[in-house]
Order: C-alpha cells, then sequence, then structure tokens
C-alpha cells in the first residue's frame, strides 16, 4: 500500500525530458570524498548540479552497471579501473567518450580504449612498517622473490583477490611479473611462507598491520598510503617529518582510474562536460590529498605531502585490458583454490 | 469460534500488506535476476569451493544456533523471571551488538582475541554469538515474562519438583518462542556474509560465494543459482519448522512479582558486561593515537578541530540514518503486526515463509534483482530515497513478525469477543483492549525494525544512495583511507552508531508499561 502510493506520487514529480537537466548523477564508490566545493566550478558554468550517488566499492559499482547498461542509475560513472574496465567494456555500459579539453597522460589515455577518459592513477604496492621491522632486526625486503625467502616468514598480509580491488592487482603484478606458468608456484610459495590473507584492504590495514594492533609489518596496500599517514596522524605530523612506513616498489601494480558516460543518459553532452570537469585542473588538483591518487591531467601540480613522502614507482607492473579480460575469472579461481 | 468466522474483512487482508512488501523487495527482484541473467543452472554446481561452502554453511550455522541459545537463554531467564536493577541498560545491552557494522565488530574481536585464535573457527563462533543472541533475548524474554506465575506456583504446590515444572509447564509454553528464535538465529549464522569475510579466513558460505561470483568473477548467473536454492531451502526449512512450533500458548494475564535474587542480577551483569568488551575495545581504538590515548577523533567526527580529513558531516549523517530508521519501523511495524495478529490466531505457514524469505535471500541477489526489475518509468525508483528505508522494512520484517507471533499468541483472544459481547464496537476493541495488550509485541517489534535499519543490514547496503550519508557508510569510508586518525574518528562514529541505537531502544522500551 505504502509502496504503491510513494511510487503515484514519485511517478507524478519524476523529471521530464528536458534538453537542459537540473543535474546530473554522478555515481561513485563508497569512498570518493571530493571536497564539498569540487563542482561549484561546473555548477556555475553550466547551471546544473551535480549529485553523487555512491554505490559499494569499485567492484560492485561495476557489477551494478554492467547489468544496468544501456538504463543506467545515474548519467556519469567514476571510479572503473583498468583491472575492471573489460567488464564494463564487454557490457556496453558507455558510451564512448575521452575528453580532449585538458591535458592529460598519454600512456593513460591509450589504456582508455577510446571509450573512458583516465581520471586518475597509482600503484598497489606493499607497505612497510619499518618501525617493527627494525625491532625484530630484518631488514626491508625488497623483490618479490624476498617475500618467499623464510627470512620473512609470518610477515605479510595481504587482501583477498577474489574481494577486493588491491587484491585483484597485486594477484596481476605476480602474473604478470612470473608469466602463465610461473605465478601459481610462485603463490604457493606465499602460502608455504604463511601469507595471510584477508578479506579487503581495511581488514588488512587496520587488523592484520603491525601499525594497527595486528603482528603482521607487510601489507598491502597503495603507494600513496605514506602520504596519508603523515597527513592523518594523530598526534599530528609536521609536513617534513618521515612517513612511518615505505613502499617496496618493486611489488607495485599499476591501477589506471577513468570516469566514462554512462550508454543511456539522457544528457549526453553535459555528461560529457562533466567528465572534461572532472579533468580540470581545479578537479585534478583535489585529488592527491582526498583520494589519494595521481592526477592523470599533465598540468595539476602534487601537494607537497606527495610530494615528500610518496615514491617514484618508474616500473610497475601493467597488464592489457584485453588479457585481463581473458584470464580474470580463471585466474582468481584457480588462486583461491591455492590460498584456501 | 462463531465470531472469527465472521472476522471482517480487515482482519481477512490484514497480512496482505506485508506479504505485498516482501514480494515486491525481495521475491519478484530474485526472480527477475534468474530470468533475466541464468544461462545455465548447472555449472556454477562444480566451480572449486562451491560444496565445501554450502556444507560450512550448515554446520556452522547448527553449531553457532546452539551455542547462542545456550549463552543467550541464561539472561533471558533472569530478565524475564526476576526484577534487576538497570533492566532498560541491559536490554540495549543485548540488543545493540545486532547493529554493528561486521567490519568494526570483526576489528574489536581481532583486537581481544589472541593472535592464535585470529580468523579461526572459534572467532567466527564467538562473532555470530555476539550478533545473535539479542535474537533469543528479542524474542523469547517476552513471552516468557508473560508466563503465569499462578499456573507455575500451582504446579509446585501439587508437588512438582523445579526439573518438573520446567518440563511440564514452562518447556511447552517457551517452545515456540524458542524454536522460533533457533530458526532464526540459524538461518541468520547459515547465511552469515560480513562475520565470515571478515574473520574467517578460508572459510566461505554460500552467501560469501554469492558475493564473489556476482561481483568479482562477473559470473551473475552463477550468483543468481546459487541465491534462488539458497532461498527455496531456506524458504521451505522454516515452513516445516513453523509447523512444528505452531501449537498455541496458554493464556497469562499476570506479571511476574518475584523478589530480587542479587546472584542472578550480579549474574546477568557480569554477561551484560561481557557483551560490553567488545565495544569497549572499539571504544578504546577511537582513543588510541600512534602515540598514547587521544580525544582527537571525537573531536575530529564533531568537527571541533582542524584536520585534513573530509568533512564528516556527523549531524547528516545521524539525521539522515534515524529518519531512515523510523519510516522503515513505520513500515514494518504495522504491516508485520498485522500479519502476525491473523498468523497468531491461525496457522498461516505459507504467507509466514514468504515473510522470512528476507533472511534467506542472498543481499546480493537482492540488491543487483531491485536494480533490473524496478527500472523503467513511472516505476523506476531507483533513485527514489524511500527505496532504503523500504528495503530495510522488509529485511526487518520477518524480525517484527517473529517476535510479534508468541506474544500474540499468548493473549486470551477470549477478551476481545467478551468485549464484542458486551458491545464494544470494533474501534473500542481495538483501543481498550487489544492495543494495551499488543504493546510489548510492538516494542519488541520496533526494537528489531530499527536495530536492523541504522545497521544498514544485508540488501540495503547493495542499493545506491544519492548524496545522503548514513552512520554505516560513514564509517566505512573513514576506514578505508590510512592513517591514526582515519580509524581513531571511524572508530569513534561506530560507538556513536552504537549510542544512537541503545538510546532508541531504551527510549523505546521504555514506553512499555512493566
Amino acid at each position: 500500500m505504502t509502496f504503491s502510493l510513494v511510487a503515484v506520487v514519485v511517478a507524478a514529480c519524476g523529471s521530464s525530458d528536458d534538453s537542459t537537466p537540473d543535474r546530473l548523477v554522478l555515481l561513485a564508490y563508497d569512498s570518493f570524498t571530493p571536497p564539498d566545493d569540487a563542482f561549484d566550478l561546473f555548477t556555475a558554468e553550466t547551471g546544473i548540479e551535480v549529485q553523487i550517488a555512491l554505490g559499494g566499492d569499485a567492484g560492485e559499482l561495476i557489477a551494478k552497471a554492467v547489468l544496468t547498461a544501456g538504463n543506467p542509475e545515474g548519467d556519469v560513472l567514476w571510479g572503473v579501473d583498468n583491472t575492471l574496465l573489460s567488464r564494463a567494456l564487454d557490457a556496453e555500459v558507455f558510451d564512448p567518450y575521452v575528453s580532449l579539453a585538458h591535458p592529460l597522460r598519454p600512456e593513460l589515455i591509450d589504456s582508455g580504449a577510446g571509450v573512458v577518459t583516465p581520471v586518475d592513477y597509482g600503484d598497489v604496492c606493499i607497505n612497510i612498517d619499518d618501525g617493527a621491522l627494525l625491532d625484530r632486526g630484518i631488514t626491508p625486503p625488497v623483490t618479490l622473490d624476498d617475500l618467499i625467502d623464510p627470512i620473512y616468514r609470518s610477515l605479510l598480509v595481504v587482501s583477498d583477490a577474489s574481494t577486493s580491488s588491491p587484491g585483484l592487482a597485486f594477484l596481476l603484478a605476480t602474473i604478470d611479473r612470473f608469466g602463465d606458468d610461473g605465478w601459481t608456484d610462485y603463490w604457493r610459495a606465499l602460502v608455504d611462507n604463511d601469507v595471510l590473507v584477508v578479506s579487503g584492504w581495511s581488514d588488512a590495514y587496520y587488523t592484520a598491520f603491525s601499525r594497527y594492533g595486528g603482528d603482521r609489518p607487510l601489507v598491502l596496500s597503495y603507494a600513496s598510503s605514506p602520504p596519508a599517514e603523515v597527513l592523518f596522524a594523530d598526534p599530528p605530523l609536521a609536513d617534513d617529518s618521515p612517513a612511518p612506513t615505505s613502499v617496496m616498489v618493486d611489488s607495485c601494480f599499476r591501477q589506471i582510474e577513468f570516469a566514462g558516460v554512462l550508454r543511456g543518459t539522457k544528457f549526453t553532452n553535459e555528461a560529457r562536460r562533466l567528465v572534461d570537469h572532472l579533468v580540470s585542473v581545479e578537479f585534478q588538483r583535489t585529488l592527491p590529498e582526498n583520494l589519494f591518487v595521481f592526477p592523470s591531467n599533465t598540468e595539476a601540480e602534487l601537494p607537497t605531502s606527495f610530494l615528500r613522502h610518496a615514491p617514484v614507482v618508474t616500473a610497475p607492473s601493467t597488464m592489457e585490458a584485453s588479457r585481463i579480460s581473458e584470464g580474470r575469472a580463471r585466474w582468481v579461481e584457480e588462486w583461491l583454490t591455492i590460498v584456501s | 469460534m462463531s465470531l472469527r468466522q465472521t472476522a471482517p474483512w480487515s482482519s481477512r487482508f490484514a497480512p496482505l500488506p506485508s506479504a505485498f512488501l516482501v514480494v515486491a523487495v525481495v521475491i519478484v527482484p530474485l526472480i527477475v535476476l534468474v530470468v533475466e541473467t541464468v544461462d545455465d543452472p548447472w555449472s556454477v554446481w562444480s566451480r572449486p569451493g562451491i560444496t565445501g561452502a554450502v556444507w560450512f554453511s550448515v554446520w556452522q550455522g547448527a553449531l553457532s544456533t546452539v551455542i547462542t541459545l545456550a549463552v543467550g537463554l541464561v539472561p533471558t531467564w533472569i530478565l524475564a523471571r526476576f526484577p534487576v536493577r538497570g533492566r532498560p541498560i541491559l536490554m540495549a545491552v543485548f540488543t545493540a551488538p545486532f547493529v554493528l557494522p561486521t567490519v568494526v565488530v570483526g576489528a574489536a574481536f581481532l583486537a581481544l582475541l589472541p593472535t592464535s585464535l585470529d580468523r579461526s573457527l572459534v572467532a567466527i563462533l564467538l562473532a555470530h554469538v555476539f550478533f545473535n543472541v539479542s535474537v533469543v533475548v528479542r524474542t523469547v524474554l517476552p513471552v516468557w515474562r508473560s508466563m503465569d506465575e499462578n499456573l507455575l506456583a500451582a504446579a509446585r504446590t501439587l508437588g512438582a519438583d523445579p526439573l518438573k515444572v520446567w518440563r511440564g509447564v514452562t518447556w511447552p509454553l517457551l517452545r515456540p518462542a524458542i524454536l522460533s528464535a533457533a530458526s532464526l538465529v540459524f538461518v541468520m549464522c547459515a547465511t552469515s556474509y560480513g562475520v565470515i569475510r571478515v574473520l574467517g579466513s578460508g572459510w566461505s558460505t554460500v552467501d560469501v560465494e554469492i558475493y564473489r561470483r556476482a561481483v568479482a568473477l562477473g559470473d551473475v548467473s552463477g550468483a543468481a543459482v546459487l541465491a534462488a536454492v539458497q532461498a527455496l531451502v531456506v524458504i521451505t526449512a522454516l515452513t516445516m519448522w513453523s509447523r512444528r512450533s505452531s501449537e498455541w500458548a496458554v493464556l497469562s494475564t499476570t506479571i511476574p512479582t518475584r523478589r530480587r535474587r542479587p546472584a542472578l542480577e550480579v549474574l546477568v551483569w557480569i554477561i551484560g558486561l561481557a557483551f560490553l568488551v567488545p565495544i569497549a575495545a572499539l571504544a578504546a581504538t577511537s582513543l588510541r593515537s600512534s602515540t598514547g590515548w587521544s580525544l582527537a577523533g571525537w573531536r575530529n567526527l564533531f568537527g571541533l578541530t582542524e584536520s585534513r580529513l573530509p568533512d564528516t558531516k556527523i549531524v547528516e549523517a545521524v539525521t539522515n540514518s534515524a529518519a531512515y530508521a523510523v519510516v522503515a519501523a513505520g513500515i514494518a511495524v504495522p504491516t508485520g503486526l498485522s500479519l502476525a495478529r491473523s498468523a497468531a490466531r491461525r496457522p498461516r505457514r505459507w504467507l509466514t515463509a514468504i515473510v522470512d524469505a528476507p533472511i534467506g535471500i542472498s543481499a546480493v541477489a537482492v540488491g543487483l534483482g531491485i536494480l533490473i526489475t524496478y527500472d523503467v518509468d513511472p516505476i523506476d525508483v531507483r533513485a527514489s530515497w524511500w527505496l532504503v528505508p523500504v528495503v530495510h522494512a522488509s529485511v526487518a520484517l520477518p524480525f517484527v513478525v517473529r517476535s510479534a507471533v508468541p506474544l500474540i499468541r499468548s493473549i486470551p483472544s477470549g477478551l476481545g469477543e467478551a468485549a464484542a459481547t458486551l458491545g464494544a464496537s470494533p474501534w473500542r476493541r481495538w483501543v481498550h483492549v487489544e492495543l494495551p495488550l499488543l504493546r510489548p509485541a510492538v516494542t519488541a517489534a520496533s526494537a528489531f525494525s530499527l536495530a536492523m535499519s541504522l545497521g544498514e543490514f544485508g540488501a540495503t547496503s547493495f542499493l545506491t544512495r544519492r548524496d545522503t550519508t548514513t552512520l554505516p557508510i560513514l564509517v566505512e569510508s573513514l576506514l578505508s583511507r590510512p592513517g591514526s586518525l582515519s580509524v581513531m574518528t571511524g572508530s569513534a562514529t561506530a560507538v556513536l552508531l552504537l549510542v544512537v541505537t541503545g538510546g532508541l531502544v531504551v527510549l523505546v522500551d521504555r514506553r512499555t508499561p512493566t
């Protein structure tokens, strides 16, 4: 009863097919937290408000976008990354649009397959609690091979490749490094060396990592986590004090995030303008300290915290979308049989 | 009897709103998901891990249920039969765990348990007991409380020893409520998702497999098959179970007037305090900085300090959470009670089974199903603010009905008929006879509904929200970034969520006359 009554009311005040909308809906993952004024400029220029609709983590967001392809929940989607992009492309989630309004890193543009616009990038890497390792008298690991050395037995925690996006990225890093034939042996060796696999990033970082009460000084996180450790420290740390954690640069996998116009939006032109805004210098420079990613816009300067504390990852693992698309489900299932 | 046969149309149709709610929000979306996505119903069963997950769901669910009952019935008995100081506080303590975000409880348990037990079966069982004791307390306590003291006294006077009184009088009266609680707890634990993900490294239930297939492997077809089979099994099992527990309870009108028992009072407080330990651990996390103790997390939560974390918009989050909870309860309690009233008078097993469906259906499947079911105008409801509380209401409904049925059964049906014979209009009968008698049922039902809504149960966490932060979402978003201040503020938010829930439950309990 309530249901149908409200349905009638809502239908009655639903929007009509106007040529210019009052607002656009930007779908994003739950941890998308731009500053409050991030869209003020866009609204001032176009008269269009931006409503942010959050829908779970990146994986859930894509699962939902794939199911609703052609009749989307919003107009623009923020946050499909290169490990998930192929799924969205196969389901034709997006109306192809690559923003040329601002200068973007060319290598990022290429990985968007001409369908989506790269908005940021970052690296998934093993992080090190330097103090805890020092206390144990162990030198930090350098290469992925070090992690299967008995010296590092029971020291590493990673998140599940079948339920978390950094977990999947790390699995892809090992496949990139050891090849289709070698990665399963590497993971068997990791399991023999007592790697701990937990559900998601926050389980790994806030329950198993030695900095937050756990007993594992090596944790799968991001290259941008050390600056966050300084910025969000309590008691506060001076900007130039050293970060309490460091990054194992050899373990990194490059994640590129994209934004795209959702196929089925009634407002294609306005949605494209919103994508343009997402790669503008004004928006991009808020990204590092809010989302802990690097801007794709080459003119957006990095804040001091990143210049000081985020390592330069020169040769991260990468993988083509087509290879990920072809192998992902098979790899994840195989990985599950190894770790469980 | 004749009066019941000529029941007005309103009571004949009383169960329909709740059935409609569940069919529309849960069952139709699941069917649509199956019809639109399943291409091969067989292949998923041969995938790695599926049979293991089915088996683990069953035995772990049974074990969790037995332990939860054993732990939960002790405080239930004491709180039901004896005057206890601070009763409302204890009721809140036993109810609040139900709403805690599992990530947060997981973290609290991991902080408390010795490392050797981290992510073990013991951790899973402890967490299930912690979460579900509230189901036992909330379902069984009102019935036990309304048990006729004269009946027990009569049995004792006739020479029955305590064991005989229990077997001959107490147990038959309590059995429907206990079986009802047990079946709920079993389904909750067998379909456990969050606890297993956080605490069960290597363990997997069917619900976890459904999530894994739909989200990580992109195999929505396989996920839909698993969800449909799980739903059928759960609904069938609950229906058969309810047949066994559908006998009537004996009427009772007196209120227990026993003397205080200090030893039992101490015992129930000890159990209550044990339930506070994980919560205290959570509070400690909110105060622990990287060098010592600090209030920075709390100051930051309320915007009292300069920090570079995004503004928590705490007032908005609390308001949204509370508004959703109230709207959801406003839907779930009246519809659920009207079904419970009619189910209490005569068995409506299939109807109750339909209403039980939300507990047995994977949240992921419902969330995805809603997206592709109500997606065309004029029923494109995906963007509506009320979708969230409506889904909350349907998820809370089985708990509302199950906590109310045993209570309503224990109301003497003769009273209404006597009032009718004496010439009272249906309206007067409702206001002056039935409603006061329904009070305990309304209380129990509202507490469940509010708590479930505040904790963002099941499918609701999978829905897309527009510009609406709620407390659980705020916790998740704070705990998704590194830095001690993030985890302190996130834990402070979780504590606040608990306080808000506890506060609402106390408020509701106080409105019930004792």
